[in-house]
C-alpha cells in the first residue's frame, strides 16, 4: 500500500531548503505519497529577531547570547551540509516573513505546478534572487512555472491565507514546531537528519 | 585520524543521556579518549520558564506554545532514539527544570578523583529514573562517594574552587560556539545534536 509522508516545510528556513532533494528521494524511491504542507515559522518565538547590514553588521537585535551562539551554528552547519550538496546558501540578512510565497504553494498545489514552483522559489531565495514577500514576484514565479494566474490575486487575499492558516492549526495539532518535519503513520519526525528513520519506517512498512 | 574529541553533555538533557553510550562506543571502536565537559544548559534562554506547585501542577512561566510543542517532542524524539539504538533507558518526564550545576561540580570532581565512569553513569542513570536530585549537594556527594570517591572532599570542592572550575569550562564552552548538548568538538570542528555521531564516527575512520 502506498504509504503517505507529510513534509512541512518553510522556504525561509536553510534546513528545509537542504532536505527539499532528500524528500523528493521518499517518492523516487518507496513511492511513498509526498503531501507538502507549508509551516510558516514564528523565528522571534525561538530564536529572537535580528537585522543586519550587507556587510554583516548588526543594526537591531532582540537575541540573547544563546540565540547567538545558536544562529551562528546554524549557518555554519547549513553551508557544510550545502556544500557536500553542491548548493547555495546565502544567509538572510533580516528574517523574512514566508507567507505570501506559502500562499503561492498552495495555489501552485491547485495549478498542478508545485514541483517547478517549489523549486524555483527555494532556489532562488537563497541566492537572494527573489524577494519572497512581494505578490507580484511571487505571481511572477508561479507565471513562470506555467500557472495561470488570474485568480492568484483573489486567492492571496481570501482563500489562501485561510487555508495556510487551517494548515497551520492542524499542524500545532499534530505537535509540529519546526522544519523539515515528516509525519508517518502518525509518527513526527523534525529535521533532516532524521529521513533515514522515516526510509526506514517506508522500508519496514 | 582526528586527534581530539571533545564532547559537551548535561545531565539534565535526555539527549546527552541517550548520546552516551554510543560514545563509549566512539572510545572502544577508535581508541581514542573523550575529553568530557559538562555545559550547564540554561533551559529559561530557549525553552522559558514553567512555575510548578507543590502537586506539579502548572500554574506560570514564560515558555510559549512553540517552546511547549517543542518539549514535549522532545522527551519523545529521545525516548525514540533509545529505542531504534537498541538502548533500555528509562527517561521519565521532568518534574521541573532542574539546575545541573552541582553534579556537574560533581563531574569535574570525579575526573580528578580518577572515578568518571563510574560517577558519570551512575548520575545519568538515576537522575533519569527521578531517583537523583541532581542539584542537592548531599545527594550529589552521595552519588560521589557510591561511585568511589570523597564525598566529604566534594562538598569542600563545591563550595571552593569547583564554582570556578565550572564556570571556566562554561566559559569556554561558549567561547567555542556551543548552545546545546551533546556536542561535538573534532579537531575545532563543531557538531550539534545526537544525529551527528555518524559523520564524527565518518571523521575518525577517515
Amino acid at each position: 500500500m502506498t504509504k503517505i509522508v507529510i513534509a512541512y516545510t518553510d522556504y525561509k528556513s536553510p534546513y528545509a531548503f537542504l532536505a527539499k532533494n532528500p524528500t523528493y528521494g521518499l517518492f523516487d524511491d518507496f513511492r511513498a505519497d509526498i503531501d507538502w504542507r507549508p509551516y510558516t515559522l514564528d523565528i522571534p518565538s525561538y530564536l529572537g529577531s535580528a537585522e543586519v547590514d550587507a556587510d554583516g553588521k548588526v543594526l537591531q537585535a532582540e537575541r540573547n547570547a544563546h540565540q547567538w551562539r545558536r544562529v551562528k551554528y546554524s549557518y555554519m552547519d547549513c553551508r557544510r551540509r550545502a556544500e557536500r550538496l553542491g548548493l547555495v546558501v546565502r544567509g538572510p540578512r533580516r528574517i523574512f516573513n514566508s507567507t505570501v510565497a506559502h500562499v503561492g504553494m498552495l495555489y501552485a498545489q491547485r495549478k498542478r505546478v508545485f514541483k517547478e514552483y517549489h523549486d524555483a522559489v527555494f532556489e532562488r531565495f537563497w541566492k537572494r534572487e527573489l524577494d519572497i514577500e512581494d505578490p507580484q514576484v511571487i505571481s511572477n514565479v508561479l507565471s513562470e512555472v506555467g500557472a495561470n494566474v488570474s485568480g492568484f490575486e483573489a486567492f492571496l487575499a481570501g482563500e489562501g491565507p485561510a487555508e495556510l492558516e487551517h494548515i497551520m492549526e492542524d499542524a500545532h495539532d499534530r505537535g509540529v514546531f519546526g522544519v523539515p518535519s515528516f509525519i508517518v503513520d502518525g509518527q513526527l519526525y523534525w529535521g533532516a537528519e532524521n529521513l533515514p528513520l522515516v526510509r526506514e519506517h517506508l522500508a519496514g512498512g | 585520524m582526528p586527534s581530539s574529541l571533545i564532547v559537551y553533555f548535561d545531565y539534565k538533557s535526555p539527549y546527552a543521556f541517550v548520546a552516551k553510550e554510543p560514545i563509549y562506543q566512539l572510545e572502544r571502536d577508535f581508541g581514542i579518549e573523550v575529553e568530557w565537559r559538562p555545559y550547564s544548559l540554561h533551559i529559561p534562554d530557549f525553552l522559558g520558564t514553567v512555575e510548578v506547585d507543590g502537586d506539579g501542577k502548572i500554574v506560570g512561566g514564560t515558555r510559549n506554545e512553540h517552546q511547549w510543542r517543542r518539549t514535549r517532542y522532545l522527551y519523545m524524539d529521545a525516548r525514540r532514539l533509545a529505542k531504534d539504538t537498541g538502548q533500555d533507558l528509562m527517561i521519565k518526564g521532568p518534574a521541573r527544570v532542574f539546575s545541573s550545576r552541582t553534579a556537574h561540580i560533581g563531574m569535574l570532581f570525579a575526573e580528578r578523583e580518577g572515578i568518571f565512569r563510574p560517577y558519570h553513569d551512575l548520575v545519568f542513570d538515576r537522575f533519569w529514573k527521578r531517583e537523583l536530585d541532581i542539584d542537592d549537594a548531599d545527594a550529589v556527594a552521595g552519588a560521589v562517594a557510591e561511585a568511589g570517591g570523597d564525598g566529604v572532599a566534594f562538598k569542600g570542592y563545591l563550595t571552593g574552587e569547583g564554582q570556578s572550575d565550572h564556570d571556566k569550562v562554561i566559559e569556554e564552552g561558549n567561547e567555542i560556539g556551543i548552545f546545546g548538548v551533546p556536542s561535538f568538538v573534532l579537531d575545532g570542528e563543531l557538531f550539534w545534536g545526537n544525529e551527528h555521531i555518524p559523520s564524527v564516527r565518518s571523521r575518525l575512520a577517515a
